[in-house]
């Protein structure tokens, strides 16, 4: 018997028809199908990349040379702020939720989310969340100015508007809550039967790790924000020395959310990464088993590091000591995985499509932003480092050609499986090699620029860092005009492409989501498929 | 095991929507703690 | 086949102009911007330097053997030369291989890390203390010793350069953003403790050549040493956001030779005792109206601006407001005590009582303001002992 047939009256009808709904409200507002959510999460996140890149363009215009040319250094505050906060909550987690609902069914044989109505929720409350926290922009006290990490008693000197953007955090977070609950949910519950958990593709192992870190601390920065909305609308003082709080404990709690944050956004990355590396080499990945401890520890270690974003505010030796030695612990299993990426690629057939350049792109500069983060795990040296472009610099190769490629990865690799029509390579390398150049053009002289003394967040900057500031800027603009690029070649894979793709679509692509049709049916696995060697991606089977 | 019956999908999305009450549960309680510790701690 | 060579071509390429760019700095000719830490001139700055090295050649050593491993793969192991693809899944042993590598590596690392950390951290018997507090957005230095205490501001020809289309092209600014009307004066070679604390926000105080910087937090006081090796001039900045001024508040030291630093410090105290003795006689309107106009420039412009407009909505104008036409009192409250939860900052602990009664005067009669009055020294000082 096959699924199709067996409605129970208890559930709404609508996540059951074969077809998309062909009303636009049906389709996209009241839509509970992975696919069609996953499309919204997509979209939305990349309106975010382009409104948070035009915020950096912004600030890398100020920067351009010395001396204030274009805006006030509040503004410019606001920009800083504001860019962290839209890449980090609206573009780079958006898009993994959005990567997890199209792949997740499809790559453990379920026929959709375990819970499409919250799925529906989740999605639809981000356009509301980021819209409110926008508007505070247009607000006479204007936009939240004290950086991403919205220290006190700093980010309480903001006016009214800081209830926007609370409440705003408050939205995200229940949305990446519910999100994460789905994920969980749908891979504890719905996997085909015999595909058991050592033999998931490794994107879902990273997500189901990365659905758990959520859960766990984004309650936890829902508390530190609702502790400051007290603080400066209800006269509490939790964070307030004058009343007998500590500033630097929402330092400590905001960290305990932060640094297991940062891993939000590089687990699932590692995920496609360790999907496309095998295709592309023709050859199964390296130590499969491995890599899922290795993220697991990497998890696991991710709340015991937090202080080593606070080496300056003044704690004990024996503190700063523990967070020295852990953070450098996390360098471990990050290595295990990139040696067993290029294992993975030793000895393989190699061929070098699109996905696999943003993958290759990503190991490299990606190792770089780790070992950056080695150095700054160095206490005694990070007294220089913090708070300086050297920490601008790590954090971002690790964030853009690290998870951001990762991104642009994936995209390239499930775009015609998605669509059903290839993109375009030529245009598609064209866009990585423009991308990988200018990235480090924009990047790396911040590296200079940190070690030689220019603090972060300033709008101006004294004469003798110029040279690096404009080098910097001009890698920025070229990196964000050719952004321009990778939206031209998914439109025109959308709309125009004529090649049509194949089911399997890469030749040595393995996994589930490649026994499906291109593009897939609307709901993936009606009937649970066989799991065997040839549609299992990868396990560590074959002793 | 019947695992296209009916019955097979029903249990999995009944045990699924446990789960979800158990993990939703859990980030509320964390929440909980950590607001209290802040109220408490002072 | 085509096609893996463009491949090849282009990461060579971009493999050949990276490390061109790098040549090019690392060239001893290259007089341009400085591209690495300081050495800086205490012995923490030098460990912290060290280290730095240590651990920079670490990963780059790490980095170039990953890579090229990766890059031969690249090369050899392309389809394109027909390359079979063996389908080995693992191996225990590189495994354990590569995960004690880099634990031993780690400990190595770690050695130095320690013992460097211990001695920046751990502060020897110091001679004298300086208290430093972070304002929005200056600094104020007290010599706990010594009755000293003054504030420290950014320049006032920066500060004028660094308006929003100032017209005046930084590069024609001695020490542009980074000059102070009061640097910081210090005996070199000797042991010094520094209290660390801030008054409304967060800041941090970084100097380089000193090797650390150090959170100034509101309602705690942090603890930092050093012993400087050499006289000279350094320069630092704030470190840690603070605000819409975060990158204006330069700080600038004076390390003296120590008979040097004892001339000066006398100085000092001659000033000081001089200012008590202004703050008790009786000042004309004139001469409140001059100190105010400058007090009003250094402390009060960055906010409130020269014009008295302010900057809606956070800082309010100052012309034509009901507080600075309003009554004396309540006037000199809010520029005593500040605005609790706004940058507007309490100015009682941070100038002179007389600097405050001739701001309060220009302000009483300056941008239209017309109040007539005259606020003398003597009523601050009343005001503020209760
Ligand atoms: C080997 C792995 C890593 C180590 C040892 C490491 C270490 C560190 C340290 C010590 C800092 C604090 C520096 C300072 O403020 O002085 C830092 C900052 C940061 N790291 Fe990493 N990191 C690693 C990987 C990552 C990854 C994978 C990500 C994200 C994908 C990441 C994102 C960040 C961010 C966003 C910050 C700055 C946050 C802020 O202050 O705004 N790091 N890292
Ligand atoms: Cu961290
Ligand atoms: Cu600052």
């Amino acid at each position: 018997m096959s699924i199709e047939t067996t409605h129970s009256h208890d559930e709404s009808h609508d996540d059951h028809h074969d077809h998309a709904p062909s009303g636009f409200l049906d389709r996209w507002l009241f839509t509970t199908n992975h696919k069609d959510i996953g499309t919204l999460y997509l979209v939305f996140s990349l309106l975010m990349f382009f409104i948070g890149g035009s915020m950096a363009m912004i600030i890398r215009a100020e920067l351009f040379m010395p001396g204030l040319q274009l805006v006030e250094p509040d503004f410019f505050n606001q920009m800083t702020t504001m860019h962290a906060l839209i890449m980090v909550f609206g573009a780079v987690m958006p898009a993994w939720v959005g990567f997890a609902n199209w792949m997740i069914p499809m790559m453990i044989g379920a026929p959709d989310m375990a819970l499409p109505r919250m799925n529906n929720w989740s999605f639809w409350i981000l356009p509301f969340a980021f819209t409110m926290l926008l508007s505070t922009l247009f607000m006479d006290s204007g936009g939240p100015a004290a950086g991403w990490t919205l220290y006190p008693p700093l980010s309480l000197q903001g006016g009214q508007s800081f209830a926007f953007v609370v409440f705003a955090v408050h939205m995200m977070g229940i949305s990446s809550i519910m999100g994460s609950i789905n994920v969980i949910a749908t891979i504890l519950n719905m996997r085909a039967p015999g595909m058991t958990l050592l033999k998931m593709p490794l994107f879902v192992w990273t997500w189901l790790i990365t659905a758990f870190l959520l859960i766990a601390v984004m309650p936890v920065l829902a508390g530190a924000v609702t502790m400051l909305l007290t603080d400066h609308f209800f006269g509490t003082s939790f964070f307030n020395a004058a009343g007998g709080g500590d500033p630097v404990m929402f330092q400590h709690i905001f960290w305990f959310f932060g640094h297991p944050e940062v891993y939000i956004m590089i687990l699932p990355a590692f995920g496609v990464v360790s999907e496309i590396i095998p295709t592309f080499a023709r050859k199964p990945l390296f130590g499969y088993t491995a890599m899922v401890y290795a993220t697991a520890s990497i998890a696991f270690l991710s709340f015991i590091v937090w202080a080593h974003h606070m080496f300056t505010v003044g704690m004990p030796l024996t503190g700063e000591l523990f967070f020295m030695y852990a953070t450098m612990l996390i360098a471990v299993p990050t290595g295990v995985k990139v040696f067993n990426w290029v294992s993975t690629m030793w000895r393989g057939s190699m061929t070098f499509e699109t996905p696999m350049l943003f993958a290759i792109g990503f190991v490299v500069l990606f190792t770089i932003g780790g070992l950056s983060g080695l150095m700054l795990a160095i206490a005694a040296v990070d007294l220089q480092y913090h708070d300086t472009y050297f920490v601008v610099a790590h954090f971002h190769y690790v964030l853009v050609p690290g998870a951001v490629f990762a991104l642009m990865a994936g995209t390239y690799y499930w775009l015609p499986k998605w669509t059903g029509h290839m993109y375009s390579e030529k245009w598609g390398k064209i866009h990585f090699w423009v991308s990988t150049i200018s990235v480090n053009i924009l990047f790396f002289p911040q590296h200079y620029l940190g070690l030689a003394g220019m603090p972060r967040r300033i709008p101006d900057y004294s004469t003798q860092f110029a040279d690096f500031n404009m080098i910097s800027s001009i890698g920025g603009f070229i990196f964000g005009a050719s952004q321009l690029i990778f939206v031209g070649v998914i439109v025109h894979c959308v709309y125009k492409s004529r090649k049509a793709a194949t089911a399997q679509v890469w030749e040595g692509a393995r996994g589930l989501e490649w026994t499906l049709s291109s593009p897939p049916p609307y709901h993936s696995f009606n009937t649970p498929p066989p799991i065997n060697a040839s549609t299992v991606a990868h396990a560590d089977e074959a002793h | 095991m019947s695992l296209n019956s009916r019955e097979d999908l029903a249990n999995r999305r009944s045990r699924a929507v446990k789960t979800a009450w158990l993990l939703g549960l859990i980030a509320a309680g964390i929440f909980v703690a950590f607001v209290l510790s802040g109220v408490l701690g002072h | 086949m085509k096609k893996q060579n463009t491949f090849i071509v282009a990461t060579a390429v971009t493999a050949a102009v990276i490390a061109a760019f790098w040549l090019l700095l690392a060239a001893p000719g290259y007089t341009g911007n400085e591209i690495n830490m300081t050495r800086g001139v205490t012995a923490q700055s030098m460990i912290s330097y060290k280290l730095h090295m240590i651990i920079l050649w670490i990963c780059v050593v790490i980095g170039v053997i990953v890579f090229s491993a990766m890059f031969y793969s690249i090369v050899a192991h392309r389809k394109s030369k027909g390359y079979e693809a063996s389908q080995f899944t693992h191996s225990t042993k590189a495994e354990i291989v590569w995960t004690i590598i880099p634990v031993l590596i780690l400990i190595v690392m770690a050695v130095p890390a320690t013992t460097a950390l211990v001695h920046m951290e751990v502060a020897p018997e110091t001679e004298m203390t300086v208290k430093i507090t972070g304002f929005q957005w200056r600094w104020k230095y007290q010599y706990m010793e010594d009755e000293i205490s003054f504030i420290s501001s950014l320049h006032l020809d920066s500060n004028a350069a660094r308006r929003l289309a100032s017209g005046t092209n930084p590069e024609s600014v001695e020490n542009y953003l980074l000059e102070v009307d009061n640097p910081l004066v210090l005996p070199a070679n000797t042991k010094i403790k520094f209290l660390i604390t801030a008054d409304d926000v967060i800041h941090s105080w970084w100097v380089p050549a000193l090797g650390w910087k150090r959170d100034a937090v509101p309602g705690f006081i942090n603890e930092a040493w050093t012993e400087i090796l050499e006289p000279g001039v350094f320069r630092g900045q704030c470190a840690e956001l603070c605000g819409k001024d975060h990158g204006f508040m330069p700080i600038v030291l004076n390390v003296l030779p120590k008979d040097e630093y004892q001339a000066w410090a006398e100085q000092q105290r001659e000033r000081m005792a001089h200012q008590d003795e202004e703050t008790r006689r009786l000042w004309t309107r004139d001469e409140l109206m001059a100190t105010g106009e400058n007090v009003y420039a250094a402390q009060c412009a960055t906010c409130h601006q020269a014009d008295g407009q302010g900057l809606a909505p956070a800082f309010p104008a100052l012309a034509g407001s009901a507080v600075t036409q309003g009554p004396v009192e309540d006037h000199i409250q809010v520029v005593l005590n500040g605005r609790e939860g706004t940058a507007m900052q309490a100015w009682g602990n941070m100038l002179s009582d007389s600097d405050i009664a001739a701001a309060l005067t220009y302000t009483r009669n300056a941008f239209g303001n017309e109040t007539g009055d005259v606020v003398q020294p003597q009523t601050i000082t009343r005001i503020k002992n209760g």
